[in-house]
């Protein structure tokens, strides 16, 4: 017996075994964990209200801290870099989203706010104004002044557009001149929602501000969760029953090309060709914009169908698991209605209205970006 | 000194490891999805000067035979835009690459047959009006299933058409066109019809694609092969032909006209020519119309006094 | 004997009438057309149905204004491949000032039928008959593997042990030496740095550069050159009868078979009377700039990448082949060696060793880029910056300094007279430095002559 189990602990040494090639052990068990990720994105995106409506013209001001606790370094490379990536990444994906809205930025800085681009829809101006200004960084933040200031623009917005601001602050304390809740009654009797993300910790005075206006307060965990929240703030929110519904009286220049040069109304510079408002004649140089001269808001009819997604969404497709596909469906369904795919092994999408089959990637891009069902795109569908 | 030399020397060596991340090279394999539209009231009812459904199937078999032999890998799509059913027609269950291109022309040509000829689907209720939204968005989903395969591939599109635009598809084909945009695929256009198509020239403009309508349409092979057949990379150094005027302009939901200046419900975002009470796609009560800028506070007039 | 390095600089060395030859034949007209860049494709095909000369200022109109030079090198790579021509003025063309608008310009006419041929596909058989597959088709497609792995990698193995260089078929061996790869020395034969760099080459320009060495040797070249572009259009696993070839082509077909791009199968030690391509044969369809650029994906390399590297300048390779771990010793330093993996240094002796053979810096990080194992495929760029620009360094460090000879003069009785020599050193052109100690210049008899006359004065 002794000898046995000696001869046991000798041979258990381990460069006395053959390989162990572990790595080849490991396998995929079911908590597929991408699966399940794209679960939790889809419940969250479906909790969204589909019927309600969303305020499409949105005039919206993104507020920066530009204090010292921005350059604080728990977030690689700096708080300040992830910060002003993100907010670049997330102004032109509003403009994506919502290309009738408006946009200014505020840089809040030594207990001051700045306001250093006007509302307007250019993305470009606003990016390359807050990538020059973002380098100044100095003093503490102050959540009163950013606000007024914003106010202060906002309440001449007209009435039908839902008015916001977004702040993303990584301060943990606010340096105010007055009483800060005398501010949020001003907002909430104007109708502006204020959204704050924190890179910080949870401030008391956030949250207060956020529930009082109704609008909404997160810390961001990491990199990748705080761009999350900040681009979940570009798709058009739900109205307020504040905001009035008007019959918006909008123009639709088209563009010409001339032999001679004019001068265009908004940079008063000789150019060839422009848009000529149909109200006033006169030239400027990009869409969308308010006409210098009479005012009429000038858009193009892209413009508009980038916002229809909105109203008119594709419904969510039921899911199928594997073991239930493929008992209902032959051999001649077994494929995906758009890419033509086999369907055996993966989870199948219905959609509810045209009953077509999809496969995973094709439900994604379908909600992600196509925002069209190919089955009921076949099916006719007159005048929605 | 040496590494600053380097570093300056870095973007003009043709190392592909050190150009741009996806800079056009001419190697980029290609995926060329071409849409014919094959709507059968149209095609019975051709004018003079214009073309044959007998010789366009001739001229476009053609130009993908001459599109394959640019590249080995090259690889090819085709739908039918259809009435009732857009279908993809090649390729169907056969592997793709590899295939000679008498198969290709032989597999298209019977399923052509099989589905134009399938009439349950004139009866269908979309009437004479071909699914071009339908095919656009099989196209994209298609070519969202080979980026996964092939991450490097560069695709696009090719629109035949020879129907009138309908309406009611304006807002599935924008949707289209913005999916196309992101991904940066090309949408090139050749009209076969009479008449110009607004929603394809968006499509092309938007996209960066070509919009073409061949005065002499017996030509059609040469116009595709000078002005489809190049590669993205080939279209940086030829001139093509641009589109000078893009009509941008909206029409209204009451009339279907094209209109310069309208009102926009700021719920639906539906357009009007005129002034009305109830938006007709939403039905909320609108208030007056509306102006860009609120006036100034009006303060109330003191009181005159007695 | 130089030989020709890239397919097209030799179709550029023959003569116009084998290369109107050539173009008879619907392949050749199809494998150049693949190898064209990619504007000059796009003229070859509009020019296809177009029968009346075109000015070369109307073709001007064809490119962006800011593209002219790329138009001028296209147009004459075309020209002097014969697959464009010029031709005379056309009657009634009035001359005009520019004189481009007086050259015309017309697609080769054979070349121009038989592409008309292959766009319609009117013609698209080839003269080799495909016959029923007889064998499964996995087992012929792992003997195909494993004959045309085998006979490349002789080639090569050859190449680094000059011991086994014997054991090769001796037109191969002359072919080696032909191609100044490789060189006679006291009987036996070593690798020059040319085959240094060689075998860090892609396959494409390896199969290539022996093909072409193989051609110059055959009698009837035009007609090697059409079976060989004809090779690369045939399906990989199918196989072909030789029933009907020609004497020579059966001559072909048995060297190629040496290279390993043609397989003959023998069965109970007699050769069926067919051949199949093997996947050397079917890389040839790849394009010469993307094998250059390592874009070739894996039906050209022969083994997944198997080569990681890290910034600190470790090198892991997952191989065992003997031939690639010794092609890997020209600039790695090995340390150690697994049963699955190979790890080294890229160290500067190691790396000026291989420089000192000839092989470039550009070379080395080719090769390793093309071997890439997939997990660094993700990265980007594929090997890392630190590495990659250490290795140029190390290769311009050896041009740091130049040598040149000459006489240092010094000591002259006064400034003045030191400062007269130097200006007329200066003037001759052969004054390398000064300083007020002396001056350096090169050899120069009329510097000489003009010393002693001033030092007898």
């Amino acid at each position: 017996m002794d000898s046995d189990d000696e001869k046991e602990e000798r041979r258990s040494y381990n460069w006395e075994k053959g390989i162990d090639k572990t790595w080849e052990n490991i396998g995929e068990d079911d908590s597929d964990l991408r699966a399940q990720e794209r679960k939790r994105k889809k419940r969250s995106t479906q909790k969204a209200i589909q019927n309600v409506r969303k305020g499409m013209t949105r005039y919206v001001f993104v507020v920066l801290d530009l204090s010292k606790s921005i350059l604080d370094k728990d977030m690689k490379p700096s708080r300040l870099t992830v910060a002003v990536k993100t907010v670049e990444a997330f102004i032109l994906d509003y403009f994506d989203q919502n290309p009738l809205s408006q946009m200014g930025v505020i840089v809040a800085r030594s207990s001051l706010a700045e306001k250093i681009t006007e509302l307007s829809g250019n993305p470009s101006k606003h990016i390359s104004t807050l990538t020059s200004t973002s380098t100044n960084v100095s003093g503490e933040f102050s959540l009163q002044n950013s606000l007024e200031v914003a106010r202060s623009t906002l309440c001449y917005v007209p009435a039908y557009g839902s008015r916001e601001i977004i702040i993303v602050s990584g301060s943990l304390s606010t340096c105010d001149p007055g009483d800060i809740f005398e501010t949020v009654e001003l907002l909430k009797k104007e109708g502006i929602k204020v959204h704050i993300i924190g890179l910080s910790a949870e401030v008391y005075v956030c949250r207060a501000v956020t529930e009082r206006t109704s609008g909404s307060y997160h810390v961001a965990l990491n990199e990748p969760h705080f761009r999350e929240l900040l681009l979940n703030l570009s798709p058009p929110p739900p109205s307020s029953s504040k905001t009035e519904t008007r019959l918006i009286k909008m123009g639709f220049p088209q563009r010409r090309a001339d032999i001679s040069p004019s001068l265009c109304a908004c940079h008063q510079q000789p150019k060839y060709g422009g848009y000529y408002c149909p109200q006033c004649q006169s030239k400027c140089c990009e869409l969308p914009t308010d006409c210098q001269v009479c005012g009429l808001t000038l858009i193009s009819s892209p413009h508009l169908a980038r916002s229809y997604h909105h109203l008119f969404p594709v419904p969510y497709f039921i899911e199928h698991v594997p073991p239930v596909a493929q008992k209902t469906f032959g051999r001649d369904e077994a494929a995906c209605l758009s890419c033509r795919v086999a369907l055996s092994q993966a989870a199948v999408y219905t959609c509810p209205q045209c009953k077509g089959n999809f496969c995973t990637e094709c439900d994604d891009y379908i909600h992600d970006s196509l925002h069209n069902c190919p089955g009921c795109e076949m099916q006719s569908r007159h005048n929605r | 000194m040496a590494w600053e030399a380097l570093r300056s020397n870095r973007k003009i060596e043709a190392d592909g490891a050190l150009s741009a991340p996806r800079g056009l090279t001419q190697d980029d394999t290609s995926l060329l999805v071409v849409l014919l539209d094959t709507n059968p009231y149209i095609w019975s009812q051709r004018k003079q000067k214009e073309l044959e459904w007998s010789s366009v199937l001739e001229h476009v078999f053609n130009f993908m035979s001459a599109y394959r032999l640019l590249k080995h890998e090259n690889r090819l799509a085709f739908i039918s835009v259809h009435p009732g059913e857009s279908k993809l027609l090649y390729p169907g269950s056969t592997d793709p690459t590899g295939t000679d291109m008498e198969d290709i022309k032989n597999e298209i040509v019977t399923q052509l047959n099989a589905h134009t000829r399938n009439e349950e689907l004139l009866k269908s209720n979309s009437g004479w009006s071909p699914m071009l939204s339908g095919a656009l968005s099989l196209a994209l989903c298609y070519i969202n299933r080979i980026q996964r395969e092939e991450p490097l591939i560069r695709p696009r599109i090719l629109v035949l058409h020879a129907s009138p635009d309908v309406s009611n598809q304006y807002i599935s084909i924008m949707n289209c066109i913005f999916s196309a945009q992101k991904k940066s695929i090309l949408i090139d256009t050749c009209i076969l019809g009479s008449n110009d198509s607004p929603f394809l020239q968006q499509a092309s403009h938007l996209t960066g694609g070509i919009y073409l309508k061949p005065s002499q349409q017996k030509a059609l092979l040469q116009y595709a092969l000078t002005c489809y057949l190049p590669d993205p990379f080939a279209r940086k150094f030829l001139s093509l032909p641009t589109l000078t005027r893009v009509d941008f302009r909206a029409s209204c939901f009451c009339h279907k006209e094209t209109i310069d200046m309208g009102f926009v419900c700021s719920v639906c975002l539906s357009i009007y020519c005129g002034i009305t009470l109830v938006c007709q796609t939403c039905g909320t009560r609108l208030l007056q119309m509306g102006t860009a800028k609120k006036p100034l506070v009006k303060k109330a007039l003191p009181a005159a006094p007695k | 004997m130089a030989t020709a390095t890239t397919v097209f600089d030799y179709l550029i060395s023959l003569p116009r009438g084998t290369l109107h030859a050539l173009y008879a034949d619907p392949w050749t007209c199809q494998a150049i057309f693949r190898d064209l860049h990619g504007l000059a494709k796009q003229y070859v095909v509009r020019l296809m149905f177009v029968s009346t000369p075109m000015s070369l200022s109307s073709l001007l109109n064809w490119v962006k204004p800011d593209e002219i030079s790329q138009h001028k090198d296209c147009l004459e790579k075309l020209i002097a491949l014969h697959v464009c021509e010029e031709v005379s003025q056309p009657q009634g063309h009035i001359p005009s000032k520019n004189p481009d608008g007086n050259r015309f310009i017309l697609l080769n006419k054979t070349f121009q039928m038989k592409f008309n041929d292959t766009i319609a596909s009117a013609n698209q058989e080839s003269w080799l008959k495909p016959l029923e597959p007889t064998v499964d088709q996995k087992k012929i497609e792992k003997e195909l593997q494993e004959y045309s792995q085998r006979c490349f990698d002789a080639i090569l193995n050859s190449m680094l042990n000059p011991k086994e260089t014997k054991s090769l078929h001796p037109s191969i061996q002359r072919l080696v030496l032909q191609t100044g790869l490789m060189e006679e020395a006291k009987n036996s034969l070593h690798i020059t740095s040319k085959g240094f760099q060689f075998l860090l080459w892609d396959t494409y320009t390896q199969i290539w550069t022996l093909l072409l060495a193989y051609l110059s040797t055959t009698e009837n070249q035009r007609d090697a050159l059409s079976l060989i572009f004809q090779l690369s259009f045939l399906k990989m696993g199918q196989h072909y009868s030789t029933n009907h070839l020609s004497p020579s082509h059966l001559r072909i077909i048995q060297d190629l078979s040496l290279f390993g791009l043609i397989y003959q199968r023998r069965e109970n030690n007699r050769t069926e009377k067919s051949f199949y391509p093997t996947r050397l044969a079917i890389a040839l369809s790849s394009t010469q700039s993307a094998a250059h650029n390592g874009n070739t994906h894996t039906h050209t390399s022969s083994s997944e990448g198997y080569i990681m590297i890290e910034q600190n300048y470790r090198m892991y390779a997952y191989t065992n082949s003997p031939l690639q771990i010794a092609v890997l010793k020209q600039f790695v330093k090995i340390t150690y060696k697994l049963p699955n993996m190979v790890m080294g240094m890229i160290s500067r002796e190691s790396v000026r060793d291989a420089l000192r053979h000839g092989i470039t810096a550009n070379q080395m990080i080719g090769y390793m880029r093309q071997h890439a194992h997939p997990e660094m495929l993700k990265n980007f760029p594929v090997v890392p910056e630190t590495v990659a620009d250490q290795i140029r360094l190390w290769e311009t460090e050896r041009s740091r300094i130049k040598y040149e000879k000459g006489i240092y003069y010094e000591k002259f009785p006064s400034p003045a007279a030191q400062a007269n020599m130097v200006e007329y050193a200066k003037q001759l052109g052969v004054l390398l430095w000064s300083s007020d100690a002396g001056f350096f210049a090169k050899e120069s008899d009329l510097l000489k002559e003009y010393i002693k006359k001033v030092s007898k004065a």
